[in-house]
C-alpha cells in the first residue's frame, strides 16, 4: 500500500512525552509503546516491527539549519581582517549549500514491499526520511572516521580516533537537537553528534588536516570542533572540563527566560568520575536548569575497565542523588536514544530542568590512532561485542521494514562515500595556517603580550 | 558514685556500659565548654579567632566511641573538637592551638581547630573544604594494601563539603577498592549562610551512596547513642573488609559559622531559638538521669571538674611562649636545603 | 581630608562594593556567583542586601564548588552573560586551576576567536589578618604567566573602581585580586560616575631621584610610608604602584629606572618565581647600562605560608620599617 509520509520537514515540533504520535499513520502502533519514565530504568527495546507505508523519501531536504546570522565569529576585526573574513565567508558557504554536498543524489525509490502487518517497529514518531537521515549520519559517521585513520596510516595527518560503536546513540540524539535553538557541548568523541547537529564532512576534514580554514584555525586537536553558528560549544581535551561550561549556558538561557531552549552535553563513563561532573549535576539540579547530561557508557575509558571507573555500573542511578530523573537506554538503538534524548531535551526546553541519559554502548576500537587496545583488552571480547554494531543492525532493520530499499541503501553508501571523498580532497587542498597566525586571537584588542 | 546498674529498662543503650554513656556525656560537655571558652578568649581580645561546634556534641561523641584508639583513623574537619576529645586529645593540647603556642602539634602555625596528633591517629587537615577526604582515602588504601584487618578511617565533613568534586572523586574511589572508610557527614544544614535547599536539590545525602555502590544510611545526630551504634556498625563493616559506607547525622549549627561571622545577616533568631530547642546536652543528661546512670549530683560534679579541666589546661597553655621568629622556617623539606638561602 | 567635589571617600571594601553594584544596576546580564555572596552578602559584606535588590537569580549562592563556579562562569561567558564570579578566599582557587588557566585563557584562541569569555574572578588574597595558611596567601605569580589571563591588584579605592569597571567590560577573562587587609584600612577619594583605568597602566605615587620602588597590594601602602619617612631624611625615591601585574606597565618601570638607576621591588608573595622575578629579568634584558647597583627584591621568605601565630606572621611578612632600610640601603650602594 503507498502510503504518503506526510512531512518531509526534519525539524521536530516538541511534541511532549509521547513515546509516539499520530504521524505514524495507517494507525498500527507498537504493543510496545512505552513512554520512558521520569525516574527508574527504562531500556527501551530493540525496535520491534510495525507495517509501515511507503512513500517518496527526498534526501535533499537536509538542512544545515541555523541562520548563521548570529554575527561573524570574530566580535573585533582581527589584526588580518581579511584572512579571517575568508575564513567566515567559507565556513558560511559551506553552511548554506549542503545540498551542494549532498551531491546529485538519486532519490531512491521506494517500493512497497510485503508491507501487510507484520509487527512494527517503534518509530517514536520519525518519518521515514528522518530515519534514513539517521541512518546517513550513522554511515557518514564511521565513513569519516575511519577515513581519519587511513590518512594517519598513510602518513598524511598524525592523529585521529573514533567513535565506533557510537553510531546510533549520537545520530539519534542528534535527531533530538532544534537547530538554531539548541545548544551542544559535546566532548571528542562525538562527531555523530556534530555531523546530526549540522556539521559538514568538509569541515570535519579540515579539522583532520588541521588548515587554516578550520574552525579554530588548525590549532585544535582533531575531532575538537566548534561552531558558533550551529550552536556547537568550543572545548578542550579534558575530560568533564565542559560540564560546568554546559551548566552556565543553561542558567544564561533560563536566566534570560528563553523557553524552547536547552543544552545537550555529553560525556563517556570515564569522565562522570571527575568532580567536575559532580558539581555540575548538582548545579543544575539545584537551579532546575535546561540541560541534558548524555553519558554515552561505551565501557572503557582509554584502557580503564567500567569495573576500575565505578562500583555500581549503573551511571544513570546516581540522578536520584542529585534530585533530577535518570534513564538508562540502548545506545546502539538509534530510535530509542532519539525518544530519550527528546524526551528530556523537550522537559529541559519546557522548564522541566535536567535530565542525566545513560546509554550504554561499546568502544569497538582502540582509543585513538596513539593507542593499541591488545595491551589492555583481548580481541575475543571486541570480536564478541561486535555483534552489536548498531551500524548494519540499523541498515537490517530499515530495510527490513521498507523504508529503504536494498539498492536505496547501496545508493546511499555511495552518496555518503563520494561526499566523503569530496571533502577529503577540498579540505587537503586548503593551505596550513601560516606562522603568523600563531599570534591571532589571544585576546580581543589586539594586545600582543609577547612583546 | 554513679550506681554500676541502672534501673531503666526503657533506655536502649546499645552495648554501651554505664561508664560509656558517663564518658560520652563528659565528652560533650568538655566540648561545649571548650568552644565557650575559645569564644570567650576572642571577646577578651587574648585570641583572635574561634570557630563553634554547638550542636554537634552528641554527634561527636557518640562516634569517638566507636574509634578504636591504637587502630583506627580520624581524618576530620574544623568543626570536630568533639572528635578530637573523643579519640584521646587533651584540653591542653586544644587550648595550645588555640593560643598558637609552640609546643602545639603543629607549632603555631595553623589555624585554631585544625588539629593534628600522629600518635592519635589524627591527620593533619587544611582549611579547604573536602581536600582531606582523598587523604582519607589513600589512607584507606594504604590499610588494605597492607592487609591490616581491624582498622579504619573515619573521615567526617559537613553538608557543604558534599558539593565539592573531591568529594565525589573520594567517594567514587572508595567504592571501587572496598576500602576500609566510613564518610560520617554532619549535616547541620548550613555552610556559612547557605542552607541546605541552596547546596543541593535532593536534601537525603546519604541516599547518593547507591549510586557510587555502596551502603548509606541517615540516623538522629542529636542522639549519642543511636549514633554510636549507626557508627560502629559502618566501622566494623569497614575493619572487616565490607568495604565503605556514608553515615548521614542529621543536627543543627547553633552558632555562627566562626566568630568572623555574624549570622543574623542570614538567619533569624527564632529559627535558631527552635532548633535549640533539640540541643543535645541537656536532652542527653536528662536521659542519663531518667535512667539512673548519673543522678543531678554527679551531673553537677562533672560540670565542675570539666571547667576545673578547662581551666587549668587555658592558664597551662595560655603560659607557654609562642613560637619564634626562627621556627618560620622549620619542616620545610627533610634535610639541610633552605630554598630562602 | 578635603574631599573634591564629585567625589567621595570610600575604604577599598566600599569601593568594590559600589562598583559592583553599579554594574548590576547597568547591565543585566551581570551575574554575581560564589560562596555566601546572596543572603550573607559575602563574608566581607560586600553584596550585603544585593539578593535583595536583584533577586537570586541575578546573585547566586553557590555550593561548595569551586571549580564549578568559575567553570560554569565560564559556559555563562560564553553565551552571552556577563558573570563576576567570587572565590571566596585566594586561597581556595586552587581546584578551579584548570578552569581559568587551561579554559577560560584559551577559549578564545583555540576557537580562532569564535568563541569568547569576557568574564571576571574576583578574590581576596594577601595576609596581616592572622590569617594562617588558608587565608593569607598570594597568587598571581601562579597565573601572570599564563598568555590568555590579565591579572590587576589595585590598592586605593579609586584605582579598584576604575579597574573593576574595566575588567567588567574586558571581552577577556581577568583575575581581580583585592588585598583583604586593605579592605578597611585604606580610605580615599573615589570620583562619583562611571569611569574606567586601563588595564597595564602602573602608577607614580611618588616621584623620587635616587631610587625606584616598584610594589603593588598592601605593600605599595607601607612602601609610600617608608618613602616619605626616607623623605624627612634627605632621601628622594620613587614609588610605583603596579596595579595591574598582566598587562604589566614596563614603560613606567624603565623609564622610572633610566632617572633613578636603582630598582627596588618589593611584594609580600615568596620571593623565587614572584613578580619581582619578571620584572628583574626585564629591567636586567632592557636597561642594563642604566643601572648603578643590582636590582634588588624584597620579598617572603620562600615557605608556604604565614604561620598563625604572630611570631610567625610577622617574620613572614615586611614592615615600613623594614621597607625603609632595604631603600637606605640600596641608596648608600
Amino acid at each position: 500500500m503507498l502510503r504518503k509520509l506526510g512531512l518531509w520537514k526534519l525539524h521536530l515540533k516538541p511534541s511532549g512525552v509521547r513515546a509516539h504520535d499520530d504521524r505514524t499513520g495507517d494507525g498500527a502502533r507498537s504493543e510496545r509503546g512505552e513512554r520512558v519514565p521520569e525516574h527508574g530504568v527504562h531500556v527501551a527495546p530493540a525496535g520491534a516491527h510495525e507495517a509501515v507505508g511507503d512513500g517518496r523519501a527526498k534526501l535533499g531536504s537536509r538542512k544545515s539549519g541555523t541562520a548563521s546570522g548570529e554575527g561573524k565569529p570574530n566580535e573585533k576585526a582581527p589584526p588580518n581582517a581579511m584572512r579571517s573574513a575568508q575564513r567566515v565567508t567559507i565556513a558560511r558557504w559551506i553552511d548554506e549549500r549542503p545540498g551542494f554536498f549532498l551531491g546529485a543524489l538519486a532519490v531512491p525509490p521506494f517500493v512497497a514491499t510485503k508491507s501487510s502487518k507484520r509487527a512494527g517497529f517503534d518509530r517514536h514518531g520519525l518519518s521515514g526520511e528522518q530515519l534514513v537521515a539517521i541512518l546517513r549520519t550513522m554511515l557518514m559517521h564511521r565513513r569519516l572516521e575511519g577515513r581519519g585513520f587511513e590518512l594517519n596510516r598513510q602518513g598524511k595527518i598524525p592523529f585521529a580516533s573514533a567513535g565506533e560503536g557510537h553510531e546510533a546513540v549520537q545520530a539519534g540524539a542528534a535527531m533530538a537537537f532544534v537547530r538554531g535553538k539548541d545548544i551542544l557541548v559535546p566532548y571528542y568523541r562525538d562527531l555523530g553528534l556534530d555531523l546530526g547537529v549540522g556539521l559538514t564532512p568538509t569541515e570535519v576534514l579540515l579539522s583532520l588536516f588541521a588548515r587554516a580554514h578550520d574552525h579554530s584555525g588548525g590549532r585544535q586537536f582533531p575531532h575538537h570542533y566548534a561552531s558558533k553558528a550551529l550552536g556547537i560549544y568550543t572545548i578542550s581535551s579534558v575530560l568533564a572540563a565542559q560540564l560546568p561550561h554546559a551548566v552556565g549556558a543553561a542558567y544564561a538561557l533560563k536566566y534570560r527566560n528563553q523557553t524552547g531552549r536547552a543544552v545537550l552535553t555529553t560525556v563517556g563513563d570515564g569522565a562522570t568520575s571527575e568532580g567536575e561532573w559532580h558539581e555540575s549535576m548538582n548545579f543544575a539540579a539545584i537551579h532546575r536548569l535546561p540541560v541534558v547530561f548524555l553519558c554515552e557508557n561505551n565501557e572503557w575509558a582509554i584502557s580503564t575497565p567500567l569495573h576500575k571507573q565505578m562500583a555500581n555500573p549503573n551511571i544513570y542511578e546516581r540522578a536520584a542523588g542529585y534530585g533530577m530523573p535518570g534513564v538508562v537506554v540502548n545506545g546502539f538503538d538509534p530510535i530509542a536514544c532519539y525518544a530519550a534524548t527528546k524526551e528530556a531535551m523537550d522537559r529541559a526546553r519546557s522548564g522541566g530542568g535536567p535530565t542525566l541519559i545513560e546509554a550504554k554502548c561499546y568502544r569497538f576500537l582502540a582509543h585513538t590512532t596513539d593507542d593499541d587496545d591488545r595491551t589492555y583488552r583481548s580481541r575475543d571480547e571486541v570480536e564478541a561485542r561486535r555483534k552489536d554494531d548498531p551500524v548494519p543492525a540499523f541498515e537490517r532493520l530499515l530495510v527490513e521494514q521498507g523504508v529503504l530499499t536494498a539498492e536505496g541503501l547501496e545508493s546511499l553508501k555511495r552518496s555518503v562515500l563520494a561526499e566523503a571523498n569530496d571533502a577529503t580532497d577540498r579540505a587537503e587542498a586548503m593551505p596550513y595556517p601560516s606562522a603568523h597566525d600563531l599570534y591571532e586571537h589571544v585576546y580581543a584588542d589586539g594586545w600582543q603580550p609577547w612583546r | 558514685m554513679a550506681k554500676t546498674d541502672t534501673k531503666a529498662k526503657s533506655l536502649d543503650r546499645r552495648g554501651l556500659s554505664d561508664e560509656q554513656l558517663r564518658a560520652i556525656f563528659r565528652n560533650m560537655l568538655l566540648q561545649r565548654q571548650l568552644d565557650n571558652r575559645g569564644f570567650q578568649l576572642n571577646r577578651q581580645g587574648k585570641v583572635p579567632f574561634a570557630l563553634g561546634s554547638e550542636g554537634h556534641e552528641a554527634l561527636q561523641a557518640g562516634a569517638a566511641m566507636a574509634f578504636e584508639r591504637g587502630k583506627d583513623l580520624l581524618a576530620p574537619y574544623y568543626r570536630d573538637l568533639g572528635l578530637a576529645l573523643g579519640i584521646g586529645l587533651t584540653p591542653y593540647e586544644i587550648m595550645l592551638s588555640i593560643f598558637a603556642r609552640a609546643a602545639d602539634h603543629n607549632g603555631g602555625r595553623q589555624f585554631p581547630n585544625h588539629y593534628s596528633s600522629k600518635h592519635a591517629g589524627l591527620m593533619s587537615f587544611s582549611s579547604i573544604l573536602a581536600a582531606h577526604i582523598p587523604h582519607a582515602v589513600g589512607a584507606a588504601y594504604a590499610i588494605k594494601y597492607r592487609g591490616e584487618t581491624g582498622r579504619a578511617v573515619l573521615v567526617t565533613c559537613g553538608d557543604g563539603t558534599t558539593s565539592e568534586g573531591e568529594w565525589h572523586e573520594s567517594m567514587n574511589f572508595a567504592a571501587i577498592h572496598k576500602l576500609p572508610l566510613v564518610m560520617l557527614v554532619e549535616n547541620n544544614e548550613w555552610a556559612i549562610s547557605t542552607p541546605l535547599n541552596k547546596q543541593m536539590a535532593q536534601p537525603e545525602i546519604w541516599k547518593r551512596a547507591a549510586g557510587y555502590g555502596m551502603p548509606g544510611r541517615r540516623f538522629n545526630g542529636y542522639d549519642p547513642i543511636e549514633t554510636y551504634a549507626t557508627v560502629k556498625e559502618a566501622l566494623d563493616r569497614a575493619r572487616s573488609g565490607g568495604g565503605p559506607s556514608i553515615v548521614e547525622g542529621m543536627c543543627y549549627r547553633f552558632l555562627a559559622h566562626s566568630t568572623d561571622d555574624n549570622d543574623m545577616t542570614y538567619r533569624t533568631k527564632e529559627v535558631v531559638a527552635e532548633a535549640r530547642k533539640n540541643d543535645p546536652v541537656p536532652a542527653f543528661e536528662h536521659v542519663l538521669v531518667e535512667a539512673g546512670v548519673m543522678s543531678a549530683h554527679d551531673v553537677e560534679a562533672m560540670r565542675k571538674d570539666v571547667l576545673r579541666e578547662t581551666n587549668e589546661a587555658t592558664d597551662r597553655a595560655e603560659a607557654m611562649p609562642y613560637p619564634q621568629a626562627s621556627d618560620l622556617y622549620t619542616h620545610l623539606y627533610e634535610g639541610a636545603w633552605q630554598p630562602w638561602q | 581630608m578635603a574631599v573634591t567635589a564629585g567625589s567621595k571617600v570610600l575604604n577599598n571594601v566600599e569601593a568594590v562594593r559600589e562598583t559592583l553594584y553599579e554594574a548590576m544596576k547597568n547591565d543585566d546580564r551581570t551575574i554575581i556567583l560564589g560562596e555566601d555572596v546572596g543572603a550573607r552578602g559575602n563574608v566581607f559584606l560586600i553584596t550585603k542586601d544585593f539578593i535583595n535588590e536583584f533577586g537570586p537569580q541575578r546573585v547566586i549562592d553557590t555550593p561548595i564548588a569551586e571549580a564549578s563556579i568559575v567553570g560554569i562562569a565560564i559556559g555563562m561567558a560564553m553565551e552571552g552573560l556577563r558573570p563576576i564570579a567570587e572565590i571566596q578566599f585566594a586561597d581556595f582557587i586552587y581546584p578551579a586551576f584548570n578552569q581559568i588557566v587551561g579554559e577560560a585563557a584559551k577559549t578564545r584562541y583555540r576557537s580562532n576567536g569564535e568563541y569568547t569569555c569576557p568574564l571576571v574572578v574576583r578574590t581576596p588574597y594577601g595576609g596581616g589578618v592572622r590569617g594562617a595558611l588558608s587565608h593569607s596567601v598570594s597568587i598571581e605569580a601562579l597565573f601572570y604567566h599564563v598568555p590568555g589571563l590579565k591579572i590587576v591588584a589595585p590598592a586605593f579605592p579609586a584605582d579598584i573602581k576604575g579597574l573593576l569597571n574595566a575588567a567588567i567590560d574586558d571581552p577577556d577573562p581577568v583575575l581581580f585580586l583585592e588585598h583583604k587587609k586593605t579592605y578597611r584600612l585604606i580610605k580615599g577619594e573615589v570620583p562619583e560616575g562611571h569611569y574606567t583605568i586601563p588595564l597595564g597602566k602602573a602608577n607614580v605615587l611618588k616621584e623620587g631621584a635616587q631610587l625606584t620602588v616598584v610594589s603593588y597590594g598592601l605593600y605599595v601602602h607601607w612602601a609610600l610610608e617608608a618613602a616619605n619617612a626616607l623623605a624627612n631624611e634627605g632621601t628622594s625615591v620613587e614609588v610605583i604602584d603596579l596595579r595591574s601585574i598582566r598587562p604589566m606597565d614596563r614603560t613606567t618601570i624603565l623609564n622610572s629606572v633610566e632617572k633613578t638607576r636603582k630598582l627596588l621591588i618589593i611584594h609580600e608573595d615568596n620571593k623565587f618565581g614572584g613578580i619581582g622575578a619578571e620584572i628583574s629579568a626585564m629591567v636586567a634584558e632592557e636597561a642594563l647600562f642604566h643601572l648603578d647597583a643590582p636590582i634588588r627584591r624584597l620579598c617572603a621568605p620562600d615557605v608556604p605560608a604565614m604561620g598563625y601565630a604572630e611570631p610567625l606572621e610577622h617574620e613572614y611578612m615586611s614592615s615600613p620599617a623594614k621597607m625603609a632600610d632595604a631603600m637606605r640601603e640600596l641608596v648608600r650602594f
